[in-house]
């Protein structure tokens, strides 16, 4: 059935860009290949993804654009530390896409986040092996200046299960998933808020996810029910709400955002029928040079799949990234921390910019910016080991002359170990980074950084040096090195390490090099992978046209 | 576009099913299987979240008095098994293998009568309730012919380690049901090095040997079985 | 059946040589207003489209190095450099203070929901497409080192 679809789209591309000559057709799409060698046993770990995109643009009436895209995904031994079901091959993303002037219709595999995706937000991140697309349609439409209206709904993609049933994936009596979205912006309307730069919009979503009765026993007891074994009576249908606000009046800005999630009994909730809360409140002002943001977050009971029965890191209809800053520096990403989901959660996170222009006293010769940030996450109601997560600090990056420029960074974490891997305990750590590039020429740079970490618990105390040399533009040679040097009581005493060539050229991108990393967490976008310690030759590849 | 909204609106009151407090939790009668199934648990000293599990476990022997049998496996090829303490033995791990299990299984995992529930070898804690249940209420005859034996020694009350959900360890934890050993022969049943002879039970698995499911089970202390010592 | 298949893959073919422009993607920017991407290409003038994530130091760096000649740029090219977040979720309200706390005067784009991130299969952030002022995407880079916008300026035209 793929092919036919395959062969159908060619068709009508060839006959209908046959007419016109002035409508531009192209082919656009990347290959990425991540690849790891290692020998203990001999074994070439992959993760290989081609994406092809055939475009079609023209000009006759409203309508500007005809979208093909397929992905293929060769998985079959992929990279350590993913899901067991993530393993396979074939054609991972298959959608056709018309964008008029009025808006646009997705046909296939549609992503989608409404508000600020506390309710839905399918997306895909290939480090981690998400890929949350719902196999259906999707229309996103402007009517009217100031509305915009998105509508979808499908079946959600886990990982290969859709290869299994015989209706490649568009069979939705099992389970399914739709959602609405409706966001009024006040300010189209009126001449006078625009004169004075003022904002004002509206939204509201409503997602519905639809699973097939199951069976599902468990042991109970409460105040009505003696200990026993029940049958869990579970809803087919269940919804979810948001509705959110937001003010802009110059610089300042103001958003709110409320969302309930109706009774979704889970193996991840441990089967509890309580509503799901989530609050989001952020206020900021900005100006060219000066910026101020504070944001506040509770959710309770957010987690929302489309399997009731099923845990890992694939099905999330929702995602709640977590509420703290995402450090890319190896020791301050050393401990990073993903929103609990099962848990009852607040969390603040704050951040001052500011930049001082050139010539200016503060500011030097180029201009320095400096910023603090602060983030804190916790369990409320809890009266010992409330706290999950604290990050303060303090990142100062100026250009200290035509050649050298300068980061430098001094952070305290507080990461709850018991809270987000389930053992252990309380781990503060104090981070000192120094990170400073030097421009030799215009042919020739180098940049080099140094990390220390100070932490009393867990495996207690970090250094980490990285060295990067730039030649000709193309060439990279980097070299890093991180050590665990101890004096606690979980301290292992290792040295990790990773060394590698890059040639980049226009839009190719080839690098291979030899790694040893330390067993942890690979996140983004505050969704954590566990990996587990490799060792080996390392090769990657990407290409983009 | 007024249309547009009267149809989303109507999907929207469709899609909304709440249950009230009273029809939530219903009271299931066990069933009555005339086999005694077989629930494997795979668990690990360094797994905390298996303490919890185990008791599930135990609750669900109770409820099944003499109808379920549970083991426990620990199998070398998982991190959570591996460390300063051993409880393994290769029979754990080739069982643990055959199913597909790897190093990245998450711990605990359970099976019951060493067949897939709902296309899954290894199931979460929270169903192995609904698994137990299914496997108790099943209607489908088994094949009483063409069946093989095979013999697993079982070991209770070791006393180990074992990390605790609160953080800690435990080093006074007795491990329950830690499978020993396994053979096809009556023959080759043999007491285990270092284990106490008390606390061994021998349990004997009728098999289908063209899928591997366990079709009947029956558990005997040693001593009962007429081994010697 | 047979012809059919040889007719596709030589549209395929002859699809290929033809140059790649900006897919007609809408995103909002950042004072909630539509933008359809591909009418940024029919300006006349180059554009640059970067895409960077409030969480990559890369792209900072990148971004602060494209700063330091934005002036000299619009002198001479008429170019605009148009910023694509791809932050997701709650991520998005960080966007415009860590635009503004820079001092940079690029308009910024944002793109959630990876339309336009996949549209134009952007892989890892930073990347760069530089579009001339017919409208084709001449020159496209995942990836910053040093050195990498004085490449940048070559495509400008």
């Amino acid at each position: 059935m793929n092919r036919r679809i395959v062969i159908g789209l060619f068709s009508f591309f060839f006959a209908l860009s046959s007419i016109q000559a002035n409508d531009t057709v192209f082919v656009s799409g990347g290959v990425q290949h991540d690849g790891l060698l290692d020998w203990t046993p001999v074994m070439y770990h992959s993760n290989s993804y081609a994406d092809i995109d055939l475009h079609w643009q023209t000009e006759r009436g409203t309508f500007r654009e005809l979208r093909a895209k397929t992905r293929l995904e060769m998985n079959q031994w992929p990279m350590p530390g993913y899901e067991a079901d993530f393993a396979g091959h074939g054609i991972g993303h298959l959608s056709v896409a018309a964008a008029f002037t009025w808006g646009e219709i997705t046909v296939g595999d549609v992503y989608g986040q409404f508000g600020s995706g506390l309710i839905l937000n399918l997306y895909e991140d290939r480090a981690l092996g998400i890929d949350g697309a719902l196999r259906g349609a999707k229309i996103a439409v402007e009517p009217y200046k100031g509305i915009r209206l998105t509508a979808l709904g499908g079946k959600q993609r886990r990982y290969w299960d859709c290869y299994k049933d015989q209706a490649w994936g568009w069979n939705y009596t099992q389970n399914a998933a739709m959602g609405a979205d409706m966001e009024i912006a006040i300010e189209q309307w009126s001449e006078r808020m625009r004169e004075k730069d003022i904002s004002l919009s509206f939204g509201g979503s409503y997602v519905s996810k639809y699973e097939a009765e199951d069976t599902i026993i468990g042991f109970y007891v409460d105040h009505w029910h003696a200990p026993g074994m029940y049958r869990y009576r579970v809803p087919r249908w269940v919804g979810a709400g948001d509705v959110r606000t937001q003010l802009r009046v110059k610089g300042f800005s103001v958003l709110a955002e409320y969302a309930v999630k109706a009774n979704d009994p889970s193996a991840e909730n441990e089967y509890n029928y309580r509503l799901g809360h989530a609050a989001l409140l952020s206020a900021g002002y900005s100006q060219k040079g000066l910026s101020v943001l504070v944001q506040a977050k509770y959710s309770d009971n957010m987690s929302f799949r489309s399997e009731r029965q099923r845990v890992g890191l694939a099905g999330r209809l929702n995602h709640l990234p977590a509420f703290a800053y995402q450090h890319t520096y190896a020791l301050a990403a050393l401990y990073p921390y993903a929103t609990q989901y099962g848990d009852e959660e607040l969390a603040f996170q704050g951040e001052i910019r500011y930049t001082a222009p050139r010539k200016s006293a503060f500011g030097g010769k180029y201009g320095t910016t400096i910023q603090l940030c602060a983030s804190h996450v916790r369990r409320p109601f809890m009266n010992e080991q409330a706290e999950s997560y604290t990050d303060v600090h303090v990142e100062l990056n100026k250009r200290l002359s035509k050649q050298w420029w300068l980061n430098a960074m001094l952070m305290y974490q507080a990461y709850n170990q018991h809270v987000v891997e389930g053992h252990g305990g309380m781990i503060r750590s104090g981070i000192a980074i120094l990170d400073a590039r030097y421009q030799v020429n215009n042919d020739i740079g180098m940049r080099a950084e140094l990390q220390y970490l100070y932490s009393p618990h867990h495996e207690g105390q970090w250094c980490f040096a990285l060295y990067e040399l730039t030649l000709f533009h193309h060439w990279t040679l980097s070299g890093q090195w991180m050590y665990n040097i101890g004096f606690a009581p979980d301290a292992t005493n290792a040295h990790y390490y990773t060394a590698g060539l890059t040639f980049n050229y226009g839009a190719h991108r080839a690098n291979i090099g030899y790694t040893k990393t330390r067993e942890g967490f690979n996140c983004s976008g505050g969704i954590c992978r566990y990996i587990p310690q490799m060792k080996g030759v390392c090769v990657n590849y990407s290409f983009t046209f | 576009m007024k249309r547009f909204i009267y149809i989303v609106l109507t999907l929207m009151m469709a899609g909304c099913e709440v249950i009230p407090y009273e029809e939530r939790y219903q009271p299931v009668v066990n069933g009555n299987s005339e086999r005694c199934h077989v629930l494997i648990e795979f668990t690990g000293f360094r797994c905390v979240n298996c303490p919890e599990a185990s008791e599930l476990a135990q609750t669900l022997q109770e409820t099944y008095e003499g109808k379920l049998v549970v083991v426990s496996m620990h199998p070398a090829s998982n991190p959570f098994t591996q460390g300063k303490y051993d409880y393994t033995c290769p029979a754990a791990d080739s069982i643990y293998r055959l199913m597909g299990g790897d190093a990245s299984t998450p711990f605990p995992a359970g099976n019951v009568d060493m067949k897939p529930f709902e296309g899954e070898w290894f199931a979460n804690s929270s169903q192995w309730p609904t698994m137990v249940y299914e496997a108790m209420n099943e209607t489908d005859q088994p094949k009483t012919d063409g069946l093989k034996t095979c013999y697993w020694v079982v070991e209770d009350s070791v006393l180990g380690v074992q990390a605790m959900p609160d953080g800690s360890v435990n080093d006074h934890y007795y491990h329950r049901h830690v499978l020993r050993s396994a053979c096809d022969r009556w023959e080759d049943v043999q007491v285990p090095d270092g284990s106490q002879y008390e606390h061994l039970r021998l349990i004997k698995l009728t098999i289908d040997p063209t899928n591997n499911y366990i079709v009947n089970a029956y558990e005997s202390a040693f001593y009962d079985a007429g081994l010697g010592d | 059946m047979k012809k059919r298949i040889v007719i596709c893959l030589l549209m395929l073919v002859w699809s290929l040589g033809m140059q790649a422009g900006l897919p007609a993607v809408t995103l909002q920017d950042m004072n909630g207003k539509s933008v359809n991407v591909a009418s940024l290409a029919q300006s006349g003038k180059p554009i640059v489209i970067a895409f960077f994530a409030t969480w990559c130091k890369p792209c900072m760096r990148e971004l602060k190095a494209i700063d330091e000649l934005y002036a000299d740029w619009q002198d001479e090219t008429g170019v605009t450099v148009y910023l694509v977040s791809i932050d997701q979720g709650q991520d998005i309200h960080k966007v415009k203070p860590l635009v503004d706390g820079n001092g940079w005067e690029f308009p910024v784009l944002l793109d959630p929901n990876g339309t336009l991130k996949r549209a134009m299969n952007v892989q890892n952030v930073p990347h760069l497409f530089v579009v001339n002022s017919k409208g084709e995407i001449v020159y496209n880079h995942t990836g910053y080192s040093a050195g990498d916008e004085t490449e940048i300026r070559k495509y400008l035209r």
